[in-house]
């Protein structure tokens, strides 16, 4: 699904208004947001997933103007058809890895596949963990899990917030390889926001945000 | 993984609080069930040994003492009335009185007390025989259901009275020949269950035997108002020395009198023995009109003796029982809506803890009215469990204090009996959980998923 916004705009209360560059994705084509801190990044970010409603412009994605959408209609459509990755990982915590997994798969509305679950852990080599709880992974681990929670119920859209910032440069690359070929091979659309330079070679397509 | 699930796992990743909010709930719950259920049986209990006596008519003194002794046995006697004295309401031929039971209480076995009567008694309580026979001669006695039961008798078994009503071995009667059981009664969740039966002269012929050969009875006698009247030193000539007949002093007795056989299994043989005593006469009218209604009275004031009327007794007693049970309502509900509060507490700070978990979810896929149900199903859960547990602890308590009760009030509670109150108690609980977790479901419904994220 290609993705698209134009002229949104959003400000916080008492704040000045920020006003973001369109941008337009092509299905399955991966980009880079990079802007400092402060910039407006999440914004944008939470803006494009449906998270937060533009004062003004729109949101489409695969034709569907999000915002055009109740919040019910929104929260399942945002569901099924993205997938968020956010820096900090958090869990339900009375969940298991699995369990955690699974739920991301009903919320998705997608059928609960437990093989897709061992697959997926395989991949990142935390088969062994599926029956524990969130608390008892280290926060390597538990980032892992979160970037699998992303991609397990097949989006269309990926959105990664600094999903690499807080990681030395080998799990840098371990990580930002594993999101980007995962989303190349379920044909989904990725959009990276970060302020990690050390990316900037990954990816040939680069919004920047200017503050 | 089902909502229910995910519920009932959130609520015991933080296991003391969700402890907390159970042993509360359950508490409050118990609590009020076993009110629900003691009251209930009590009422039906004493209801039930009403069993249509319109009048009870015995020595002066407190009129709920005489009727909680002659017709609930759990209360000491108010002391004796003369056959004399009670013999124109023994007349077969009264024209208000259907029937006339005389009782005679003093004695008991082994706690269960022994009642001198007419084989009228058990009709009261619609009661029949499960083995054997009814007695015709003295000292043979039926034995009410449990009392059958916990003693472990059976007919043909013989044992010795004792005074008064305790199990006390200084107090038994060793020098009469020993009670027979010729008759088991059959279970009527009357107070006839818990009664020993016998003839009205076999009491007396138990006692006379203790005054005749054992001077130390005279000591007993003084423990219990029932014996009150019983001064049968022999040196006594004003007409009660007939007692002493065994020493062939039967002087100036106006009845001859043989312990060994007075043989009254009706109220026409009682008659002979004006000079006996017994301890109340209960009446049933045949009808109750304007007659009737004055016979209390007349009795009241006109005689040495007091007439009472047990409905109105027992209704008195309620009301004393009444203000107990109020107490306690009122700490049960006050414990319901601490343990209501503290699933709300218990909800609201966990709300806290998961806000970024809730936000989660949202982004996931789940609308806003899933968190707002998952939220209520939680305080639904602790309430249903806290409801079923509550109920079983109930029951069980009932259970226990039933065995007890049994024994120190002659009641048969039954434990395993469901009210159709309960069931309305079950929509109360979940009433009180849902309440409870509406106002953190509210929170999770109108969670702000972006600054939450935000946030970290």
């Amino acid at each position: 699904m290609n993705l698209s916004t134009s002229d949104i705009q959003f400000s916080y209360a008492g704040g000045s208004a920020l006003r973001f560059p369109d941008i337009a994705l092509e299905a399955g084509q991966q980009a880079l947001l990079l802007g400092q801190s402060g910039s407006g990044k999440t914004t944008l970010l939470h803006l494009m997933a449906g998270l937060l409603r533009p004062q003004s412009g729109s949101v489409r994605l695969g034709g569907t103007d999000m915002y055009g959408m109740s919040e019910t209609q929104l929260d399942s459509f945002r569901g099924r058809h993205i997938g968020l990755i956010f820096q900090v990982p958090h869990f339900v915590r009375a969940l298991t890895v699995g369990e955690n997994l699974s739920l991301a798969q009903k919320l998705a509305g997608v059928s609960e596949d437990d093989d897709l679950i061992d697959q997926m852990l395989d991949l990142v080599g935390l088969s062994a963990k599926k029956a524990r709880k969130m608390h008892q992974l280290s926060q390597g681990e538990k980032q892992r899990v979160s970037i699998i929670r992303g991609l397990i119920h097949r989006p269309k859209l990926i959105l990664a917030d600094e999903p690499t910032s807080a990681l030395d440069d080998a799990n840098c690359e371990a990580v930002i390889n594993l999101i980007s070929n995962e989303a190349e091979k379920i044909g989904a659309s990725l959009i990276v926001v970060t302020h990690d330079n050390r990316l900037t070679s990954r990816f040939s397509h680069q919004i920047r945000l200017n503050s | 993984m089902s909502w229910i699930r995910l519920a009932w796992k959130n609520l015991w990743a933080r296991p003391l609080s969700a402890l907390l909010s159970l042993i509360l709930f359950s508490l409050g719950i118990g609590l009020i069930t076993v009110l629900l259920l003691v009251n209930n049986q009590l009422t039906k209990n004493f209801d039930r040994n009403l069993a249509d006596i319109d009048l009870v008519i015995g020595a002066k003194g407190s009129p709920m003492q005489m009727i909680l002794c002659n017709m609930y046995h759990v209360d000491a006697p108010t002391g004796n009335v003369t056959i004399k004295e009670v013999s124109p309401f023994l007349n077969p031929k009264h024209p208000l009185i259907e029937m006339a039971v005389p009782t005679s209480i003093g004695d008991s076995y082994k706690t269960y007390r022994i009642i001198g009567t007419t084989h009228e008694y058990a009709r009261l309580y619609d009661g029949e025989l499960a083995q054997g026979r009814w007695w015709t001669e003295d000292l043979e006695v039926v034995v009410g259901a449990a009392v059958a039961k916990k003693l472990h008798i059976h007919v043909g078994d013989q044992f010795m009275s004792s005074h008064g009503f305790d199990d006390n071995s200084d107090l038994v009667h060793d020098h009469h020949t020993p009670f027979t059981v010729v008759g088991i009664m059959k279970g009527t969740g009357s107070v006839l269950d818990q009664v020993i039966l016998t003839n009205t002269s076999s009491v007396w012929s138990v006692h006379d035997h203790d005054h005749d050969d054992d001077h130390e009875a005279e000591a007993h006698a003084s423990d219990s108002m029932a014996h009150e009247d019983h001064d049968h030193s022999g040196h006594d000539h004003s007409g009660h020395d007939h007692h002493d007949h065994d020493h062939g002093a039967h002087v100036h007795t106006t009845v001859e009198v043989d312990a060994s056989d007075f043989g009254t299994v009706n109220n026409a043989q009682l008659l002979d023995h004006p000079e006996e005593e017994i301890t109340a006469l209960l009446i049933r009218y045949k009808n109750n009109n304007f007659q009737t209604m004055s016979m209390p009275r007349s009795i009241n004031e006109n005689t040495d003796m007091q007439a009472a009327s047990p409905p109105y007794e027992i209704s008195r007693v309620y009301s004393m029982m009444g203000s107990g049970t109020e107490a306690l309502r009122a700490i049960a509900i006050l414990i319901a809506i601490v343990s209501g509060l503290s699933i709300f507490f218990s909800l609201l700070s966990s709300l806290k803890d998961r806000k970024y978990e809730l936000s989660l979810m949202r982004v996931m896929g789940a609308g806003r009215s899933r968190l707002f149900l998952l939220i209520v199903l939680e305080g639904l859960l602790v309430a249903a469990l806290g409801f079923v547990i509550g109920l079983l602890l109930a029951h069980i308590g009932t259970w226990a204090f039933a065995s007890r009760i049994s024994e120190q009030f002659r009641y048969s509670l039954s434990a395993w009996e469901f009210l159709p109150a309960e069931a309305w108690m079950g929509l109360i609980a979940l009433l009180i959980g849902l309440v409870a977790s509406v106002i953190p479901a509210w929170q999770a419904y109108k969670t702000d998923i972006h600054s939450t994220l935000s946030e970290g």
